[in-house]
């Protein structure tokens, strides 16, 4: 069975700290990065808030921080994964729900969750043969979008979308394996999603408070609308290995 | 028949870009065939990968390419799937294409040729049943009275052996490949077991004038639940039953049964 040990590799140690006693060293780890380059761009904020959702919730997404580059700009640096820091390849999402369902679950819940209409094999990682952890990871065009300026816009005209059509969808077969996530995912607090927006804004990569605004109030409204979602997008097909439930009443 | 080929390569530190072919993924009518560095018995040795940063995300590779090859039916269709990422270890890159005629056309040694011209001189364990009888039969000098891709016309169908030699009665011979612990082996084993009947027929008999020996040349791969049932399959449709894999018990073998003077050890 995979675990996350050995995925994140120090490149380089460095000398004790020296204070305490738990013997603190320093060292340094390889980290991916995605730069605004105009003030206003959403990417920053869309992989740093969806990420610390998906770290929140439980789900293997790289741990990841706003930094500044030298010339002033606001990056995404995350974590790099995979063994030796090489690149995992695409995942088989077959195999991926079928060894790990509820992971698989938590992930098409997430991406409805936050409006990614293009979760595919190149944004997940896991592999049965390489013995490599779930990941997952490229959340830029996701809550406000790729374009700047129409975030607003994209929440309002998406916001009661089921944002199911995920590569996993279609290999998932119990509805069972939801409900840990829904219960998770209702429980967010709206105060955790004002910081974690809030947090974004003070990082200076979501300056204008329109987005602001919008940001906060997708991640408020489709978290309580989420579960009725999932009932209707099942209840109209859009997960084809589970079955939909019978109407009250039939025998 | 068209073969096209995609050559895997491995790209240690990305920031050299120095790039080391590490397989090759061979397209033809008959389905994908693939070799990789390392694979023995379609399992990776981690005994012969040192070369690998990590052998986890090689055999991750490794895995994802070659059963993905099996139901993307193109060469170019799997690289459309898999294109080139900037910051990939591994990647595949178009090889190259060949058109062969349909009776020269023996994927796995089409494979064992541009697997040993591209990646590496294969090991015995790698190579291909139609390599390794290729191997024994030259050692056993039958001259120009070996034949290969003999056809027979019996009762409306074609039928085709590896070898004919004859040596006061004929022996036919087919390469049959047991190295895929699939359902490929058990093809492989029904479409022979059909050819050898076949061989027994009157039509056929009365062509060679003699009962003909039937040989069939294998390669054994690691023991699993099916290798039993299909050698004895193939035991029962046959005279003898070869294992190429192992060089000098099958020359000696081979050496006895079409009653040549022993060759040199």
């Amino acid at each position: 069975m995979p675990t996350d040990s050995g995925f994140y590799q120090v490149d380089t140690w460095g000398p004790f700290v020296g204070e305490g006693v738990s013997g603190a060293k320093y060292c340094t780890l390889s980290g991916v990065a995605k730069v605004c380059d105009t003030p206003g761009d959403y990417v920053v904020a869309n992989e740093f808030i969806c990420a610390r959702v998906g770290l929140a919730l439980g789900l293997p997404v790289p741990p990841g921080v706003i930094a500044q580059t030298t010339d002033g700009k606001a990056a995404y640096v995350s974590l790099r994964f995979g063994k030796l820091t090489e690149r995992p390849p695409h995942v088989m999402p077959a195999d991926l729900v079928a060894d790990h369902p509820r992971v698989a679950a938590g992930i098409v819940l997430f991406d409805s969750l936050i409006l990614n209409t293009d979760r595919n094999a190149g944004n997940l990682a896991y592999s049965r043969a390489g013995n490599l952890p779930v990941n997952i990871f490229d959340h830029s065009h996701a809550l406000l979008g790729p374009a700047k300026g129409d975030g607003p816009e994209r929440v309002q005209l998406m916001q009661d979308q089921p944002g199911f059509a995920t590569c996993l969808t279609k290999h998932v077969v119990e509805r069972s394996h939801f409900e840990g996530w829904l219960v998770r995912i209702e429980g967010l607090a709206d105060e955790l999603c004002h910081d974690i927006v809030d947090q974004a804004h003070a990082g200076g990569a979501l300056p204008l408070a329109d987005d602001i605004q919008a940001a906060k109030a997708l991640l408020i409204n489709r978290k309580k609308k989420l579960r009725a979602l999932l009932d209707g997008a099942i209840a109209g097909g859009t997960f084809q290995g589970i079955k939909p439930a019978a109407p009250k009443g039939t025998p | 028949m068209r073969m096209q080929w995609l050559v895997a390569k491995y790209v240690r530190d990305l920031r050299r870009r120095e790039t080391q072919n590490v397989g090759v993924i061979l397209y033809t009518e008959k389905g994908a065939f693939s070799r990789f560095l390392g694979q023995r018995d379609a399992k990776i040795d981690g005994r012969y990968t040192r070369w690998t940063r990590s052998l986890d995300t090689y055999k991750a590779f490794v895995d994802l390419w070659q059963r993905t090859s099996t139901t993307v039916p193109s060469a170019s269709g799997l690289l459309a799937e898999y294109p080139p990422r900037s910051d990939d270890s591994y990647f595949l890159e178009e090889g190259g294409e060949r058109l062969v005629s349909t009776e020269a056309a023996d994927p796995e040694s089409v494979l064992d040729d541009l697997y040993a011209l591209l990646v590496e001189q294969p090991a015995p364990e790698t190579l291909s049943v139609a390599h390794l009888a290729e191997t024994v039969l030259n050692r056993l000098s039958l001259g120009p009275e070996l034949k290969r891709k003999v056809k027979f016309n019996v009762a409306g169908d074609e039928i085709l052996f590896d070898y004919r030699y004859d040596n006061g009665a004929p022996n036919l011979m087919q390469r049959v490949s047991l190295s895929l612990g699939d359902d490929r082996s058990w093809s492989n084993v029904y479409a022979a077991s059909l050819t050898f009947e076949k061989a027994e027929s009157h039509e056929m008999l009365a062509s060679l004038g003699k009962r003909p020996q039937r040989i069939a040349l294998i390669k054994l791969r690691e023991e699993d639940e099916n290798l039993a049932k299909q050698l004895k399959m193939l035991e029962h449709h046959t005279d003898l039953v070869v294992d190429v894999g192992v060089e000098s018990e099958a020359t000696q073998r081979l050496s006895s049964a079409l009653h040549l003077a022993q060759p040199d050890p």
